[in-house]
């Protein structure tokens, strides 16, 4: 009599668990690419690739769930109880693969951070604040006081386009400064309501953090709303529709901070609005407690990297006569400590040091911004993926296995085709 | 079940094979004349025609020397016969047209006339209009058709749609309006009309590209021209282009280095006044050389004289004509190649002086091309195009599955497998050879554009139906083979012809890597073709049983059960390396493994589909016949990831849009859906049987 665990396990590693999860991962998987002509592609992912449960058009199980429970099939069934022997050796190498595929894609979604670098050439420096370096200080916080970045020698920064982060800068009197950031994930929770409070020894306030709006402009309070209070320095948050695939507009998010000084003196708010043109926005605000001097400010969120960068050529190349793009390239020099090295990054060609890896992947001024620049930038997308050659070596086992156990069945087909063909002895066919 | 009884009741086995013979003789020709290639300019006249016998057709010799002169279009340099061939391709849906006493002419010819006889050419129907809406939209109402003799829809010439000016205006007003929409949201008209407005500007540009050898303009106030050419006597084009870095640098030294581009070539007969009267004469004359060649179409014929590392551009006649009138730079070659090309234009109705400057015109742009490098290959791509090898192994395939059919009639005239056979190899041999040549031409692995997806995954899969018919000897996938060919060839003609632009473009900057063309795309592209060619052998198990064929023998149907089961394992190896190797580029060109992006959902579609499958078989969900329903679907699943994402227009993959692919691929689906629901009702309507047979 088997317990209701063994058949869980079997159940588990079961080829009708892996039916049905592969039908309804080609479900989501379907309906997702289709509502990309509705929705923008972050959206898309949020919504069906990286949720559990998908709600709308059609409630469905979301692509995180289906690719953890895949996962685990695949390692029950596929690698811990399928049958050792010649004839599964491929399939048990290939299942390797892809867990292996799926276990980087994990470590992928946790553990990348990714930005972008734009140097001007010739002779700037990546440190995007052009003038002084930042001392890095303490750059996180929280109540949990977790996710910590390290201290360490400053370098080039890069930024996420995509998201956003809070950062409580205090402005040293020796011109430094020192960074508390809250990164988006902690903040994009409150965009349904609530608040959430982050604290650290060094501040003299606490920092709570509220309404958030993904894309939202700031808009002068009404009489009424006035008249209830509502409202920051007379302006309130107007949330706005989140922008969707194909449109050349993208989200601006704002929210509320309010600044809880520990002595228990008042607090003080602000709205925090980014917008396309710097004017429009409400940032960054500059705090003042006792003899302190501090700015919030709503941005792009911002990483370090560990060397630096100089452009000092970029080369943008058109087919002739067409206005089709041929190349782009950059040629930098990468510095650490005391060496300079000279590189070349182009498409399909990035730079990858020290587990950093940058891309080209922009240019400019625009030629309907400055058809004749004085001299160009480049943009780099910068990724840190501690998976960044599992793809590669999963492929190649995948393939490996795949062979093997194809090569094995054709073999076997041919051998039977052969045995077909030869004519059965007189006696047999009596 | 009407017309198998037909077949058995009233056709002999010699009337039916010569029925048989006669349809796939029919459908050979027709197919033949779908075909989008050019028969060459080759198969007509022989070269050795004497350039004297001159009777309104081009001779032979002069249109093999026009064939092979460069030119630099779209970013590339090429022989003049690919640009013609695909010119009148993209404006008349064919490599041909008629002209008015509907005798048919060849790209070459039909550029020629345009070119050399622009009032001859306005006779050419070389437009194709796909709807009577276009003409009704352009002001050609019914009782100026009825007039004009212009009823449906056809090929037009100029004359026909033009014979007043304000239609010509009427298409360009519109046009311009239609340009506005985005091109993905154009209704057809709209899309209709923006065409026809290309095709008829190109076709103006071609009439006036030498059209400078005829202007002539008074310069006896004109500083060092004046001696030569008197009051009351006129000075031609080139005379005046020889002078115009001359002028340009008197009129600069007049008005300073302040502005030494103003007052010429944009605000024709405004006067400067600081220019003195003689300024002001080489002033108007340079405005009007550059007005003279302005309407010609810029296409660079003129390779620069620097190397190619310097300087890549092409210069077309307003090019030339621009740089000396407005900057007063003038290359001694390309004075001398305009020229020649004047002389050419003066000496039109003397076929032997017209072939003897076409041959010094060819010599020089040759000599400048081969200097830098660009020359070597033309000649291999005219070749190319001439031998048409794709058009002819379309032929050939049906040829081949005529003679298969044959057999299946005449099974004791095992000569005649072994000839069918023989020929199928012999022209996927031909398939090979024209996809490397694309290759040896381009410098790239066999795919880098749709097109050559469609042409490369014909090939593959035949080369598989082959193998496969060499391992078990069925005669299945031999007469599959064949089907597969032209049916893929047909649709890379059709294609070709849906773009009507050359189909061996530049690639933008992301897809100029010969090692992920050779490796993902390769791999992908052979993931495809097996997943649609299980699909296909699919369909002889399921229309089988829907037929209830063969019901006797279930060795036919445990074989092709088989030979699909085989072709999916080969799909999915493909396929799943193939997508991986796509993320590894993603990662490379990017900086992400895989961002849901559309094509590479479509590709995850495939793979995750051949799982299913698969994973079904072996775990006893389904058997044979769900494992062919199940191919079947792959199969459009395939469709939706090379095809139906790309008219999405949408992500990081959609330069394969392709307008007009949307019908033909709903009826793919259509085809395949009403397959896969007579398999079901066939499962449904033989289930009950096997039940009562085992009870």
């Amino acid at each position: 009599m088997r317990t209701f665990w063994q058949k869980f396990i079997d159940f588990l590693g079961s080829f009708e668990l892996a039916f049905a999860l592969l039908v309804l991962l080609g479900l989501v998987t379907f309906v997702g690419t289709m509502d990309q002509q509705n929705l923008s592609l972050y959206d898309v992912q949020k919504k069906y690739f990286e949720s559990w449960i998908v709600t709308s058009p059609v409630p469905m199980f979301g692509g995180r769930l289906l690719l953890s429970v895949f996962f685990v099939n695949m390692i029950v069934g596929g690698i811990v109880r399928i049958r050792k022997g010649k004839s599964t050796l491929g399939i048990l190498i290939s299942h390797v693969g892809i867990v292996a595929l799926l276990f980087g894609s994990f470590i992928e979604d946790q553990f990348k951070t990714e930005g972008q670098l734009t140097l001007w050439a010739p002779e700037r420096f990546s440190d995007i604040n052009g003038n002084g370096v930042f001392d890095p200080g303490e750059r996180f916080l929280d109540s949990n006081n977790n996710g910590r970045f390290d201290d360490g020698e400053s370098g080039a920064q890069y930024r996420d386009p995509d998201t956003w982060e809070v950062a409580v800068t205090e402005l040293m009197p020796t011109g430094a400064a020192r960074e508390y950031v809250v990164p988006q994930e902690h903040f994009e929770k409150l965009e349904d309501g609530g608040s959430t409070r982050y604290q650290h020894g060094q501040l003299p306030f606490d920092v709570v953090l509220s309404g958030y709006a993904r894309n939202a402009r700031p808009r002068p309070v009404t009489a009424g709303e006035a008249r209830d209070g509502i409202g920051l320095g007379g302006f309130v948050l107007a949330s706005r529709p989140a922008v969707r695939a194909g449109e050349r507009a993208r989200n601006w998010p704002g929210l509320v901070v309010t600044l809880q000084p520990k002595d228990g003196s008042r607090a003080q708010a602000t709205l925090l609005c980014k917008s396309a043109s710097e004017s429009q926005g409400i940032i960054p605000w500059p705090v003042r407690m006792g003899e302190r001097r501090f700015q919030v400010d709503l941005r792009n969120r911002v990483w370090d990297l560990p060397f630096r960068v100089r452009l000092n050529r970029f080369v943008h190349e058109k087919h002739p006569g067409i206005q089709m793009a041929k190349e782009y390239s950059s040629y930098v020099t990468k510095f650490q400590g005391t060496r300079a090295t000279d590189l070349h990054i182009t498409m399909n060609e990035p730079l990858r040091h020290e587990g950093y890896t940058l891309y080209q992947s922009g240019w400019g001024p625009p030629p309907e911004i400055d058809p004749n620049p004085s001299r160009l930038y480049s943009t780099f997308s910068v990724v840190a993926n501690p998976s960044d050659q599992v793809p590669l070596w999963s492929c190649l086992v995948i393939a490996l296995g795949l062979l093997i156990h194809f090569m094995r069945k054709l073999v076997l087909h041919l051998k039977a085709e052969s045995r077909r063909r030869t004519p059965k002895p007189q006696g047999e066919m009596a | 079940m009407k017309l198998p009884r037909l077949l058995h009741r009233s056709t002999s086995p010699k009337t039916a094979l010569l029925t048989f013979c006669a349809i796939a003789l029919l459908a050979a020709g027709w197919a033949g004349h779908a075909s989008a290639g050019d028969a060459g300019a080759g198969s007509g006249a022989p070269a050795t025609a004497p350039a004297t016998t001159w009777n309104g057709r081009w001779s032979e010799e002069v249109l093999e020397l026009v064939a092979t002169i460069p030119v630099q279009s779209q970013g590339r340099v090429k022989p003049l016969h690919t640009w013609a061939g695909f010119a009148l391709l993209g404006s008349n849906h064919r490599r041909s047209c008629k002209d008015a006493d509907g005798n048919k002419l060849k790209p070459l010819e039909w550029f020629m006339d345009a070119v050399f006889r622009p009032e001859h050419s306005k006779n050419h129907r070389c437009f194709l209009i796909a709807t009577t809406e276009v003409l009704d939209a352009i002001g050609l109402t019914e009782d100026v058709r009825e007039r004009r003799k212009i009823k449906k829809r056809d090929r037009y010439s100029y004359n026909d749609l033009f014979a007043d000016e304000k239609d010509r205006r009427k298409l360009q007003s519109l046009a311009a309006d239609f340009h506005k929409v985005d091109a993905k949201k154009r209704t057809r008209v709209e899309m209709g009309i923006v065409m026809l407005e290309t095709s008829v500007r190109m076709l103006e540009g071609l009439n006036h590209l030498v059209a400078f050898a005829g202007v002539q303009m008074p310069v006896s106030e004109v500083p060092g021209m004046g001696e030569r050419f008197p009051a009351g006597t006129k000075a031609g084009f080139m005379e005046i282009l020889e002078a115009t870095p001359r002028l340009h640098a008197l009129v600069k030294s007049e008005r300073g280095a302040m502005d030494p581009h103003a007052g010429h070539g944009h605000d024709h007969g405004a006067k400067d006044p600081k220019l003195s009267k003689q300024g002001q004469a080489a002033d108007d004359v340079l405005t009007g050389a550059f007005a003279a060649v302005r309407r010609s179409l810029s296409i660079g014929m003129f390779p620069p004289s620097g190397p190619i590392s310097q300087e890549k551009q092409w210069f077309a006649v307003t090019d030339v004509v621009g740089l000396s009138t407005l900057r007063g730079m003038l290359d001694p070659g390309h004075l001398e190649a305009m020229r020649v090309l004047g002389d050419m234009a003066a000496s039109v109705g003397d076929q032997r002086q017209f072939t003897a400057h076409l041959k010094d015109y060819h010599e020089r742009v040759r000599k400048m091309a081969e200097a830098r490098g660009e020359y070597e290959k033309i000649e291999q791509e005219v070749a190319f195009y001439q031998l048409d090898p794709f058009g002819k192994s379309l032929v050939l395939y049906l040829i081949a599955f005529a003679l298969l059919g044959v057999t299946w009639l005449r099974p004791q005239w095992r000569w005649l497998e072994i000839a069918a056979w023989g020929l199928v190899w012999g022209t996927l041999a031909l398939h090979t050879y024209g996809i490397v040549q694309r290759c040896l031409i381009r410098d790239r692995p066999p795919i880098s554009t749709l097109y050559e997806t469609v042409i490369f995954i014909t090939g593959t899969g035949v080369l598989t139906m082959l193998l496969i018919e060499h391992m078990g000897r069925h005669k299945v996938a031999l007469a599959l083979a064949p089907i597969v060919g032209a049916l893929g060839l047909f649709i890379g003609a059709r294609y070709e012809v849906l773009k009507g632009t050359d189909t061996m473009p530049q690639l933008v900057a992301v897809l100029d890597t010969n090692f992920w063309l050779a490796t993902h795309v390769t791999a992908i592209s052979i993931g495809y073709c097996a997943g649609l060619i299980a699909g296909l052998i699919a369909h002889v198990y399921v229309l089988g049983k829907v037929f209830r064929i063969k019901q006797d023998d279930p060795g036919f149907y445990r074989v092709v059960g088989k030979m699909v089961y085989g072709t999916l394992c080969f799909a999915l190896l493909f396929s799943l390396v193939g997508t991986i190797l796509g993320g590894i580029w993603a990662n490379d060109s990017w900086g992400r493994f895989w961002g849901w992006d559309p094509k590479e959902n479509g590709a995850l579609l495939i793979c995750i589909a051949q799982l299913a499958i698969l994973h079904g078989r072996m775990g006893g969900l389904f058997k044979t016949f769900g494992v062919c329903q199940g191919a079947i679907f792959g199969g459009m699943i395939v469709a939706f990831s090379w095809w139906g994402v790309n008219l999405l227009g949408i992500g990081l993959h959609s330069y394969g849009f392709t307008s007009g692919v949307m019908r033909g691929l709903m009826i793919f689906y259509g085809i395949e859906a009403a397959v896969m629901l007579a398999g079901t009702y066939a499962w449904w309507r033989d289930r009950p049987k096997k039940k009562a047979v085992a009870a």
